[in-house]
């Protein structure tokens, strides 16, 4: 397969440098980087075929590698060209890129998605047609031309978005300067609109030079395409006191979460295994873990206006985010608007157990502060756990039972030593209108969790751990008894399972389950209620 | 670690307010004793009536209230200038609404000289299955959406928006349909928000239908979408027309009878909805369509579903959006129901979603992702904004959840019951299991039970003649009378499905209705001293306040037909006192019927023996709910009598007080008779020789 590949890709070039009228020899590459996930911060999508369009002509094909990856090399003597890519896969949906340009000699990165339909079938490779317009604001009396898909502008702009469906009506409209929009929990800022034409104005906030302006649509089916137009944005922003952006430690959070979220679209799923999801030690840990489950890393820093240094220092415009995977060679990964004090990474290039680090400077037009260096930080993998005692469907158990449950492939790292959260909620709801409890410290009837680093616990209802005892929420009292009734049927099971890893700079999550969202921003929901019946002793 | 930290103090602080507003709720212990001793139930010192608890979510300005005298619910009525909301004598219980609060309401009835009262009880709120957002985006959604070219695809019949109706594809229900089962002479009750009878895909659709809430009975093809757009999308899944336009349902000439228990303030209440459960039943629905629930088991909505079922009416119900696999989530775990999971489409692959809940009661999997269906128009009551907007003005958008799941497979049991009209609830949930594709994990999964519904399958099928059948277990004490508040879990021995799960009623009888054939280890407790049940419902209540006061029985059957399995309770009750501080004189000892007082008036004793310390009382042939009173002939000091109960074996500390100088008569029970009933003695007697 490479050999063929390798034979399409020189047959190719060399066709594309006759047609170009090249005489030279040997040629420059502009290099096309793509990573297929199968939404932002899910798993890879391997086997899935690109097929490189130039002036609509295809004049390269491939597919994803087993980590969703792909990497094309197209000879060229031109400084710049502009390419489309399709990306397609039986049981998938289609992602279409439009006017993506490629430069002699430089690599472009795009980290994108290639969802499953939610409907049916797309039988088109352009599911839609995207047109924009642009105006010097929005009373749209001056209309700004594009010259080779390159806008020059040194004020916001308006702009009006045409979109056109061929099989299935709009579903989102995502326009967003620097990155690839997508739901505004990973890619804010963003602007998001429901049908078409949509319009607005365009911040170029932090942004100067030639800027992507990426255009993108999903339709009712999860195909999605984006056009990209070029902004070329002449400003001048004077600065005399940079601001070296300050931190708080930890300032680095690594999630790994067991829910896949798709994040504003179908969401997701996965383990169907009904009680403890099986997954094997030998899975391949990159990008997220395992397919439907999510993992990013969300860095903080402090905004200048609440720093130490906004009396002595210039307000920023925005601020650049740098990602290294060895702690030496940084590569600029995002611009952030100033007002923003985060920023979440969902790059497929991260992975669990693999160490990356950041820095975040200041922006002035061209001019940026010299970085701060936030840490490092290392994502976790996934675990399971499995539950023991009292077992889903255990009859005849104690009526003081034995909680426990133990950690199932678990996580480790470098960085310290992994310590485990875990609540527990005994539920007499079965057979009862309300009945629950949880394990609270003394002095106030609340609910607590706890910690340890072993990965497994065990208990007696009648002893649990740390002090804690337990809490009738029902009653808003301490539980009165050291046993359950007999004969009874009742149901118990972690809300919150989440390891923990923390050193000076950063914290990695990996979450089982996180019901109230303590840790995880969205939350994960228990796995299993385990139901019991209590015998009669 | 800082961040645990940083989490730790809101969560305190969440669960601290959420602890408040409990406390907020909670009447004064000296107006009501509640549970020092962790008893849920509530009454008074001089009251035989039991409260519900007040300290989850319920309903002001009204209260339930069970009865055996109906005549005694017009003092209450005066007291609190209330009037009957709902009356439903099959169950002896009427709501009433009244200006004020439920604490002022216990406080004035308290004062009340009440007698044949079983219970006052808030209502308590229960919640819809909200439809999860496809997105945040499209829940903002109020706009027009480009309509793209009408497109035929296979197995989606050829309405405006079939392209996206994969679900009819998902259920090969073209077939059935092509063998002459569209739903013809079926009515499904959709128990929801409403409809928009008004909609152009429903128009001729929406039969009479009723709101509990108002008692109002909903004229054909008006809107009663009152509390939202759920309902009309729910409909719009079992019985859009055929007719070209917007979509079609599954069963496209089903009826829909709109029963609204999510009125224009939410949810109803637990006693309107058993009433829009009955008034379907009773106004010739053939199925029940429930796409909501919550947690916890409510005898009130157990009986209501008995009733259906009992009367051959098949209940479908949603099974929650919490992923987490369970057995707590109801309406949806009664037995006899069928309980249904989201599907998804997923490139074809159908699966289970990760949203929907897990269990092996599943029954089975349906489509509820991205299912596009009727939603009302903008001068409807229940507009909540649209996607698209179909050629006859009609609009429509895409939900997901276990509450888009359930309507396909209810409008896959009014093709069912067009062919087979006689089919009991069994027999149907059968031919759909039966039919249903695999799809998870191989076999019967927790994620979607037997697998996908496929209409073809089951429309294909034969009826199954045998396995279904009804299973009382009757909880009867030594004296023939019925035990409420029992607790029965059937363990399923063979075979896939679910566990069972009831409780008692007045009558002593847990009833399980359309389950499966089988061997069962019967598994019985109670009644239950934790009941918190009773508080919500109107059959059953316990009557047991001490855990031991629980007896605990099992059994293996082997259920072929129709049976009934008795359980005969059995207790043991002996009695020791010590040496009095002062003389009695001629006393007496008494074991006295205490609901012989609560109907009558009046005091009965079943035996009187004389006072002594140096013997054992054995009242343990004794069945009743029971005092235990020394009567004294000297007075003129106040005095303490105590002495030790064992009870089943268990040794409990009593004493009795005579609290004046003249006081004949002091109660006996751990806490000197303060409490009044709630540490009366319940006793199953001994079975006779």
């Amino acid at each position: 397969m490479k050999k063929k590949l390798l034979f399409v890709g020189l047959l190719s070039g060399l066709l594309l440098l006759l047609f170009s009228g090249c005489v030279v020899f040997f040629p420059s590459f502009a290099t096309l980087e793509l990573y297929v996930t199968d939404y932002n911060s899910g798993y890879y999508v391997s086997n899935a075929t690109v097929k490189l369009l130039y002036n609509d002509t295809e004049v390269l094909e491939g597919v994803t590698d087993d980590n969703g990856h792909i990497v094309f090399k197209l000879p060229t003597n031109r400084e710049e060209i502009f390419v489309k890519f399709v990306i397609a896969k039986e049981g998938f949906a289609v992602t279409r890129f439009n006017n993506l340009m490629l430069r002699k000699d430089e690599k472009v990165l795009i980290e994108t998605q290639l969802r499953k339909p939610s409907v049916g079938e797309t039988q088109t490779e352009e599911p839609a047609e995207i047109n924009v317009e642009f105006y010097n604001d929005s009373s749209k009396t001056i209309e700004l031309a594009l010259n080779n898909n390159i806008l020059n502008v040194s004020n916001d702009p308006y702009y009006v978005v045409n979109v056109n469906t061929n099989e299935y009506d709009v579903k989102y409209i995502y326009v967003k300067l620097g990155g690839i929009p997508g739901s505004s929990f990973l890619t804010s800022p963003r602007s998001i609109y429901y049908e078409s034409p949509a319009e607005g104005t365009l911040s170029l906030a932090g942004f100067s030079g030639l800027t992507p302006l990426y255009i993108a649509t999903f339709d009712q089916n999860e195909n999605l395409v984006v056009n990209v137009y070029y902004l070329n944005i002449e400003k001048e922003i004077s600065v005399e006191n940079p601001y070296v952006v300050e931190k708080n430690d930890p300032s680095i959070f690594a999630y790994t979460r067991r829910s896949g979220l798709a994040f504003y679209n179908n969401p997701v799923i996965i383990n169907k295994e009904k009680t403890i999801p099986q997954i094997k030690n030998l899975r391949k840990i990159n990008a997220a873990p395992v397919k439907d489950t999510n993992l990013w890393v969300e860095i903080n820093w402090i905004l200048w206006q609440d720093s130490s240094a906004s009396l002595t220092t210039d307000q920023p415009e925005a601020y650049v985010v740098y990602r290294s995977f060895d702690g030496v060679n940084f590569e600029e990964i995002a611009t952030i608007p100033e007002g923003y004090s985060y920023y979440r990474d969902k790059s497929p290039q991260l992975e669990a157990g693999k160490k990356v680090w950041y820095k975040v400077a200041a922006k002035y037009g061209d001019y940026v502060s010299t970085p701060t260096l936030l840490g490092s930080v290392v994502p976790l993998g996934i675990f399971d756990i499995k539950y023991l005692s009292p077992t889903d469907g255990a009859t005849d158990v104690s009526t003081n039972p034995t909680f426990a449950w133990e950690i199932v492939d678990p996580v480790n790292s470098p960085e310290g030593t992994v310590v485990y959260y875990y609540d527990i909620w005994l539920y007499d709801l079965t057979l009862n209108d309300y009945g629950y409890y949880s394990l609270s410290a003394n002095g106030y009837p609340y609910y607590n969790f706890f910690a340890t680093s072993s990965t497994s616990v065990t208990f007696d209802f009648a002893n649990p751990p740390y002090g804690l005892w337990w809490v009738d929420f029902g009653v808003g009292d301490w539980y009165q008894y050291g046993t359950l009734q007999k004969n009874k049927t009742y149901e118990w099971g972690n809300e919150l399972v989440v390891a923990i890893v923390s050193d000076d700079d950063s914290e990695a999550y990996s979450i089982y389950a996180d019901q109230a969202g303590i840790i995880d921003p969205i939350g994960v929901e228990a796995e299993i209620y385990n139901t019991f019946t209590t015998g009669d002793n | 670690m800082k961040k645990i930290l940083k989490y730790t103090i809101p969560v305190v602080l969440v669960l601290f307010l959420i602890l408040s507003a409990c406390g907020v709720n909670n009447l004064s212990s000296d107006k009501l004793n509640l549970s020092d001793n962790n008893l849920t139930a509530s009454v008074t010192e001089n009251s035989t009536i039991k409260f519900g608890e007040l300290d989850v979510e319920y309903e002001e300005g009204k209260i339930l209230v069970g009865y055996e005298n109906k005549e005694e619910v017009d003092k209450i009525l005066e007291a609190l200038n209330g009037t009957i909301a709902v009356d439903l004598p099959q169950i002896k219980m009427v709501s009433i609404k009244f200006d004020g609060t439920v604490k002022e309401a216990y406080e004035k009835i308290l004062k009340l000289d009440l007698k044949g009262i079983k219970y006052v009880e808030p209502s308590y709120k229960r919640y819809i299955i909200d439809p999860k957002p496809i997105s945040e985006e499209t829940n903002k959604l109020i706009k027009e959406i480009k309509q793209t070219s009408v497109d035929v695809f296979a197995g989606r019949d050829d309405e405006e928006f079939s392209k996206y109706l994969w679900g009819l594809e998902a259920l090969d229900v073209e077939q059935a349909w092509n063998a002459g089962y569209t739903g013809k002479g079926v009515v499904v009750a959709v128990i929801d928000t409403g409809v928009d009878g008004t909609h152009p895909d429903l128009v001729g659709q929406v039969i009479e239908g009723y709101r509990p809430l108002t008692d109002e009975v909903l004229e054909a093809g008006t809107d009663s979408s009152y509390g939202g757009a759920h309902g009309t999308h729910v409909a719009g899944t079992i019985a859009a027309t055929d007719n070209g336009m917007g979509i079609i349902g599954v069963a496209p000439d089903a009826k829909i009878m709109p029963i609204v228990i999510f009125d224009t303030g939410g949810y109803v209440g637990d006693d309107e909805v058993a009433e829009g459960v009955i008034w379907a039943v009773d106004h010739g629905a053939n199925v029940l369509q429930n796409s909501w629930g919550g947690w916890g088991y409510s005898y009130t909505l157990k009986n209501a579903y008995d009733y259906a079922l009992d009367n051959d009416v098949v209940v479908t119900v949603s099974a929650g959006n919490d992923h987490t696999d369970q057995h707590l989530h109801y309406p949806s775990n009664y037995p006899g129901i069928i309980q249904v999971a989201a599907v998804e489409y997923y490139g074809g692959e159908y699966r289970t979603t990760w949203f929907s809940n897990r269990s092996d009661a599943i029954t089975v999997g349906a489509p509820g992702v991205a299912i596009l269906s009727t939603v009302p128009g903008i001068s409807s009551i229940g507009y909540e904004g649209y996607t698209l907007e179909g050629s006859l003005g009609g609009f429509y958008d895409f939900y997901q959840g276990t509450s888009m799941a359930c309507p396909h497979v209810s409008g896959l049991v009014a093709l069912l019951l067009e062919k087979y009209p006689d089919a009991s609830p069994w027999q149907i949930r059968k031919l759909i299991e039966n039919g249903a594709v695999d799809i998870d994990e191989v076999g019967f999964d927790h994620s979607s039970g037997y697998g996908l519904i496929n209409a073809n399958n089951s429309i294909s099928s034969d009826l199954p003649a045998d396995g279904g059948l009804s299973f009382d277990v009757v909880a009867l004490d030594s004296w023939g009378n019925g035990i409420s508040g029992v607790f029965v879990t059937m363990k399923r021995l063979d075979g896939e499905g679910a566990d069972y799960f009831a409780k008692s009623d007045y009558s002593g009888v847990a009833h399980f209705s359309n389950i499966d054939a089988g061997e069962y280890e019967i598994i019985v407790g109670g009644p239950d001293s934790n009941d918190r049940a009773y508080a919500g419902g109107y059959y059953g209540m316990s009557y047991a306040y001490r855990r031991e006061e629980e007896r605990q029985y099992s059994d293996i059957v082997n259920l072929a037909t129709d049976t009934t399995k008795v359980f005969e309770f059995s207790s043991t009750f002996e009695v020791n006192f010590d040496e009095p501080t002062v003389d009695l004189g001629q006393a007496t000892v008494t074991i006295d019927s205490a609901l012989y007082e609560l109907i009558l008036g009046t005091r009965y004793s079943y035996d009187a023996e004389a006072f002594a310390t140096n013997m054992t009382y054995d009242f343990s042939w004794v069945a009743d709910l029971s005092l235990l009173r020394v009567e004294r002939s000297n007075v003129g000091t106040t005095c303490t009598v105590s002495g030790t109960v064992t009870l089943n074996g268990y040794e409990i500390p009593v004493f009795g007080t005579f609290d004046s100088t003249d006081a004949t008569l002091a109660t006996v029970d751990e806490t000197g008779g303060v409490y009044g009933p709630s540490l009366w003695w319940l006793l199953f007697g001994q079975p006779p020789l």
